[in-house]
């Protein structure tokens, strides 16, 4: 059975309704990343997001079924709370990795490796968008893999 | 017939020998780009530095302006740039703009006082993108993932020149981007590959067959890279190469067709 380690919660999903989707896909576990907390990803996100309203709502989604649904915080190193919120992420609500997307920030960016240092902290994985980033801006140049040389 | 997008002056050819040579080989239109203008102290130093070489191309087109296709070569990090965009389209009727990023990415400040200028216009710019021979090490400069600041101008057509090589896949990826900003409308897409070589042989023909299986055959434009446009032979010799690459990769004449003539008028803004 395989495991998608790459699947975008928007926040208002029911756990059970993913996992009889899975179950109907012949998925073992999924990876589900939390909506980003810092604009909206789709335009029927609601636009006042922020983490602990992105964290909650992924967390309240894998309670369901926590073996199977491995929730992932998106983790903003741009945003002044972002080490305190990797704590809360993983500590407090207990969720399994960091998504991180280099949007405007290169890899190496000192907020970025504070984070990084957080995470290891924890001994959990992240999952970093490398590639075209098809996003509305000039986003790609940051993306690029030997940027995350710095994960050495 | 075919338009080639990418021939180099020196700032010393006539007009009309130029025509003469393109009758030769079946040429259409071209598009001639300025000589860049001197980035030396004096450069820098004298007032409008852009002035002759801009004047050196309206002259040379003048001539023949509908088949010869005036391009200004803006160097941002001089101090008119941005007046020379005004100088070169309002008072010598230039067509489009090129640029090569030498020592400077494409969303320095600078640049982007240029594009707001062309956007202003809406002309059509060419990038040099991919490895860039001759001047130090600059190629750091020229990936094409840099291009995607021009999501910020939507005016300008622009063109990825020498399909980025060796860096085509990125070149392509970026080029799917501005499809997808564009809506997938055919009419909204605004970036294109100039096909004009770099890449050697074995290279290009893999790109071009990815690169049509991806982005199909609407955005690729023909240039030469030439720098003698007065000798039909020099006209003649990537035309025929690139023919012959795009058959051995299956084409067909109306896909010939697209890159070799109407693909151009449209980036031109004459089709």
């Amino acid at each position: 059975m395989p495991i998608d380690v790459h699947v975008h919660a928007k926040g208002i999903e029911d756990g059970n309704r993913v996992l009889r989707a899975m179950d109907r896909a012949g998925l073992e576990r999924i990876v589900l990343m939390c909506a980003p907390p810092h604009f909206p990803f789709e335009s029927e996100t609601p636009a006042t997001i922020g983490y602990r309203t992105v964290i909650d709502a992924l967390a309240r989604t894998v309670a369901a079924d926590p073996q199977r649904l491995i929730g992932f915080a998106w983790i903003e190193p741009t945003l002044s709370d972002a080490e305190e919120m990797v704590d809360y992420a993983l500590g407090e609500k207990e969720l399994s990795g960091v998504k991180m997307i280099p949007y405007h920030w290169y890899p190496d960016d000192e907020r970025a490796q504070a984070v990084y240092r957080k995470v290891s902290s924890h001994a959990k994985p992240i999952l970093f968008h490398s590639g075209i980033l098809w996003m509305g801006t000039n986003t790609s140049k940051y993306c690029r893999p030997a940027e995350f040389e710095i994960m050495m | 017939m075919a338009i080639d997008v990418h021939i180099h002056t020196r700032g010393t050819e006539d007009g009309n020998r130029i025509l003469k040579a393109m009758d030769e080989v079946g040429m259409e239109r071209v598009v001639l780009f300025a000589v860049p203008p001197r980035r030396a102290e004096d450069a820098r130093s004298a007032k409008n530095p852009h002035k002759k070489s801009l004047d050196q191309i309206a002259k040379l087109v003048e001539v023949d302006r509908e088949r010869l296709i005036g391009f200004a070569w803006i160097e941002p990090t001089l101090a008119d740039a941005a007046e020379a965009v005004d100088y070169a389209f309002s008072e010598k009727g230039l067509f489009g703009v090129k640029m090569i990023p030498n020592h400077w990415y494409p969303s320095d400040q600078r640049c982007l006082a240029v594009y707001e200028k062309v956007n202003e216009y809406e002309k059509p710019m060419l990038f040099h993108t991919g490895i860039l021979w001759g001047v130090s090490d600059t190629s750091q400069y020229c990936r094409p993932a840099f291009f995607e600041i021009m999501l910020h101008y939507p005016k300008i057509r622009f063109a990825m020149a020498h399909m980025s090589w060796p860096w085509t896949d990125e070149c392509f990826a970026v080029c799917g981007k501005f499809r997808a900003a564009g809506g997938y409308k055919p009419e909204s897409w605004r970036s294109y590959v100039d096909i004009t070589s770099g890449a050697p042989r074995i290279w290009k023909v893999d790109a071009m067959r990815k690169g049509l299986a991806y982005m199909g055959d609407r955005q690729f434009v023909y240039g030469s890279d030439c720098f003698e446009a007065e000798r039909a032979e020099a006209l003649r010799r990537n035309l025929d190469m690139d023919r012959e690459i795009l058959r051995e990769c299956g084409c067909s004449s109306e896909t010939m067709e697209r890159i070799f003539t109407t693909n151009a008028l449209r980036w031109l803004g004459l089709a």
